[in-house]
């Protein structure tokens, strides 16, 4: 490549990253950070085990489902999304973890269960029938098998122990409707102040409820076999009976149902939203939950980005050591290099909805170090070539071809990398690896655009590669050179 | 310069031979004999691999929470004077043993970890934000949780583990495609020993494994992958060269581009323990920085471990391989007779 050419190469690579830094303040933007870095709750849901496998459809559809319910929380863009077989989701800002917890918490299966025998605390036999309450089911009861359930209690407080509160247990039938049957629920206020929850059902929802509804409209009013238990995961919520005016045989029909209940709004609302949402396709467990208050998310921020700049700084101080007015140009490519990493990690922050994590950073730290490994590989490469005789201007070419071949071969291990991590890893793991990713493909770029042409410009300026300081004969030992040029003299004699 | 001199390949005689050791290093004329002395080397690799593998087997890693399941909880901007026992003493009132407390930032801070508390969104978990916001004199607000349920652990490493096998076999293919099967091969025996010997100093150390370890063992072997890469680009490219009339031995030819190339090792390993140093002095002064301090770590010893294979096990490693081959058999046999009659 002639010198005009090295001058273009270097004039587009600067034009460019000069247009992507103007749009990019032109318009204002910074990078999106991640919610371990501003501030919110992140949590990751896994199926329940004794699921069998479950398909990515069901995953997808659990994701939906989520959404809603989240949606129904008001939170700012939350983010919800499926990686691999866990659901991700992100709540950015919120501060009430309470209120958080008990949302996305609810990661429910909602059975319709008839009631076959109420055994509250006091009845003989209560201990023996089915498991104790405060052991939690593996799995959702099976849908198909007669089972006992407990009723569910409030959370029992630190400071109120658990006496005398034990919980009434139901033996219930197999499931006769199934939470993915309820198209929609709702509280209606009555008059009186009283609530109720307005329930419709699918189609065949609506068959199967109907059905079930006369059957138990059969029984005597008071009976509890007259009953219908709602049953969310393994706790029976609600068990109400069906009302007196439904005849035995026919039940409720037209696919509507209106649940009475003697609390008010809030229970009413609570009951609504399980019924609307609590009819996720599998059961959920909580694999991890985190909070970061804005506090801790700047404290991690300031902290990663100290480290980035102090290794910043001992890198350029290393190469300036080691390579004089080169190590110079080192640190010119070294920024480069970030300005350009930066520069991508906001755009694609904007566009393509990259977050920067704490981890992601982390990954870009560690990039320095790649990419100073170009530089460090081009200039080794580069005395190579000089201890072996050749003029600055021939040995710069050379060593840039050997040290691109070099440097396309670690790079793209690096890369493979990169690339396995993200598609296989799960959490942070991923922000971490798309950035080290990334800084590979733009140390490529930069290793066959900006470096190549700064350094071949310097090495064909005469003043420069003369230049002491500039170092370009530093490291070669004097005897190589001077048979270098003795040679020359010679041929030139001949 | 005789054919016949192995050391004249190296060093031309030369005012050069007086100088010190670090002037050699920088001009490129270091003459370490890497391969002759590989029993050395090999010795040594064993026994670390050995004392790795005996911790493994008599030490328990010191898995963190992430793969065991428990609550951490995080205090920033506490207001008053406190101690450990103090923060013990807060999870004791809401009944949890097993707790972990450490006072983080001269006082300002707390990391309390509990391997309990498995149920997620309990009462329980606000009282004892309570409680150790009364102690600390912190905001409630600012006292930060991370749960993790039991089965994340298992999940997590099984991911790490398919991440680690599709990864080899990529890397398998890339070397066998851009170099040759033996290369991948001593390649990733060299893999095996950088893994063993991180999970090893693990084990020795007591050090805490976090997710951000594991992702820094995968990087890790990117980045011994990488730096093994690059020796083996300039033995391929001397070796190349080698043919049936050749002065030098396959070995002697790998250990010329080993001490061509070594200068270039030394600055890449330096000028990335340099940002890795920086992240693990950042994070372990800083609150809030743990997930960087883990990284870090891990970093910072696959690397140091990483450097040394590249050059101590890697090239002697393809050396021994490459020397079954018969044409490089024969021409290490034949320099070797030869040279054995030019010293009688």
């Amino acid at each position: 490549m002639g010198k005009s050419r090295l001058a273009w190469l270097l004039a587009v690579t600067l034009v460019v990253v000069a247009g992507m830094w103007g749009a990019i303040l032109g318009m204002g933007l910074s990078p999106k950070l991640g919610l371990d870095l501003r501030g919110g709750i992140t949590t990751t849901l896994i199926p329940a085990p004794g699921q069998g496998a479950i398909d990515q459809e069901v995953l997808d559809q659990t994701v939906q489902i989520i959404r809603q319910r989240i949606d129904g929380l008001g939170v700012a863009e939350p983010e919800i999304a499926r990686q691999g077989d866990t659901i991700l989701v992100q709540l950015p800002g919120v501060a009430d973890r309470e209120q958080a917890q008990e949302v996305i918490g609810r990661t429910a299966q909602l059975q319709f269960r008839p009631v076959l025998e109420v055994i509250p605390p006091d009845a003989p036999g209560y201990s023996e029938a089915g498991q104790p309450c405060d052991e939690a089911l593996i799995g959702p009861p099976p849908a198909d098998e007669d089972v006992v359930l407990c009723e569910r209690q409030p959370e029992p407080g630190l400071d109120e122990p658990e006496v005398g509160t034990a919980p009434t247990k139901y033996r219930l039938a197999p499931v006769s409707v199934a939470g993915t049957d309820v198209a929609d629920a709702r509280a209606v206020a009555q008059q009186l102040g009283s609530w109720e929850v307005q329930l419709d059902l699918t189609g065949e929802g609506a068959d199967r409820f109907a059905e079930v509804t006369g059957a138990l409209a059969c029984q005597a009013v008071g009976d509890p076999r007259r009953q219908l238990a709602i049953v969310l995961d393994d706790r029976v919520e609600i068990a109400p009976p069906v009302a007196e005016g439904v005849a035995c045989g026919v039940g409720i029909g037209g696919g509507q149902a209106t649940i009475t209940i003697g609390g008010g709004e809030q229970e009413a609302k609570q009951l609504a939203l399980v019924l609307r949402t609590g009819a996720l396709p599998i059961q959920l467990d909580f694999a991890t939950f985190q909070t970061v208050s804005p506090t801790l998310g700047v404290s991690s921020l300031q902290a990663g980005l100290q480290a980035g700049l102090i290794g910043f700084v001992l890198v350029a101080l290393y190469m300036i050591l080691l390579y004089r007015g080169m190590g110079i140009a080192a640190v010119a490519e070294l920024m480069m290099f970030g300005v350009v990493t930066v520069g991508l990690i906001i755009l694609l922050g904007e566009f393509a909805g990259f977050t920067l994590t704490l981890a992601g950073i982390a990954g870009i730290i560690v990039s320095i170090g790649i990419a100073a490994d170009s530089s460090i590989i081009y200039r080794e490469r580069y005395r190579d070539e000089m201890r072996a005789g050749r003029t600055v201007r021939t040995a710069a070419d050379h060593a840039f071809h050997k040290a691109w071949r070099t440097n396309l071969t670690g790079n793209t291990v690096s890369f493979l990398a990169a690339v396995v991590l993200y598609w296989l890893a799960v959490g942070p793991v991923r922000g971490f690896a798309f950035t080290l990713g990334l800084s590979t493909l733009v140390d490529l770029i930069l290793f066959g655009t900006f470096t190549r042409a700064l350094f071949g410009l310097i090495a064909r300026s005469p003043s420069l590669a003369a230049s002491r300081l500039v170092g370009l004969r530093a490291g070669v030992p004097a005897e190589l050179r001077a048979a270098s040029r003795a040679d020359r003299a010679r041929r030139a004699k001949v | 310069m005789t054919a016949n001199d192995p050391e004249a390949v190296e060093i031309p005689a030369s005012p050069s031979r007086r100088r010190g050791g670090l002037s050699r290093l920088l001009n490129g004329q270091s003459n370490i004999d890497f391969i002759g002395r590989s029993r050395l080397w090999l010795f040594v690799s064993i026994a670390l691999v050995a004392v790795a593998v005996a911790g493994l087997a008599s030490r328990q890693l010191n898995l963190g929470i992430d793969f065991t399941g428990g609550t951490a909880f995080t205090v920033a901007d506490a207001t008053q004077e406190f101690d450990s026992a103090d923060l013990r003493g807060a999870l004791a009132d809401a009944g949890v043993s097993e707790v972990v407390a450490q006072v983080l930032d001269d006082g300002q801070g707390a990391l309390v970890t509990t391997s309990a508390l498995e149920e997620f969104g309990t009462q329980r978990q606000s009282q004892i934000i309570d409680r150790l916001a009364a102690v600390t004199g912190s905001n409630p607000e600012s006292i930060d949780v991370s749960q993790v349920g039991p089965r994340w652990g298992a999940h997590i490493s099984r991911q790490a583990l398919i991440a680690l096998a599709v990864f080899l076999i990529l890397v398998v293919a890339y070397i066998t495609i851009r170099f040759e099967l033996r290369m991948a091969a001593a390649a990733l025996v060299t893999l095996v020993h950088d893994v063993v010997v991180t999970v090893g100093i693990y084990a020795v150390s007591g050090f805490e494994i976090s997710p951000s370890s594991v992702i820094a063992l995968l990087t890790i072997l990117g980045y011994s992958l990488y730096d093994t890469l690059v020796v083996f680009d300039r033995v391929d490219e001397d070796t190349q060269r080698l043919s049936s009339v050749s002065t030098s031995t396959y070995g002697e030819s790998a250990n010329r581009a080993l001490n061509e190339v070594l200068m270039r090792s030394l600055s890449t390993s330096a000028t990335s323990l340099l940002p890795v140093g920086s992240l693990l002095f950042i994070g372990a002064t800083l609150l809030g920085a743990d997930t960087l301090q883990d990284l870090a770590l891990a970093l910072f010893i696959g690397m140091a471990v990483g450097t040394y294979s590249s050059i101590f096990v890697a090239t002697p490693m393809l050396v021994w391989l490459k020397e079954r081959e018969p044409r490089y058999a024969e021409l290490k046999e034949r320099l070797s007779s030869r040279r054995g009659a030019a010293a009688s």
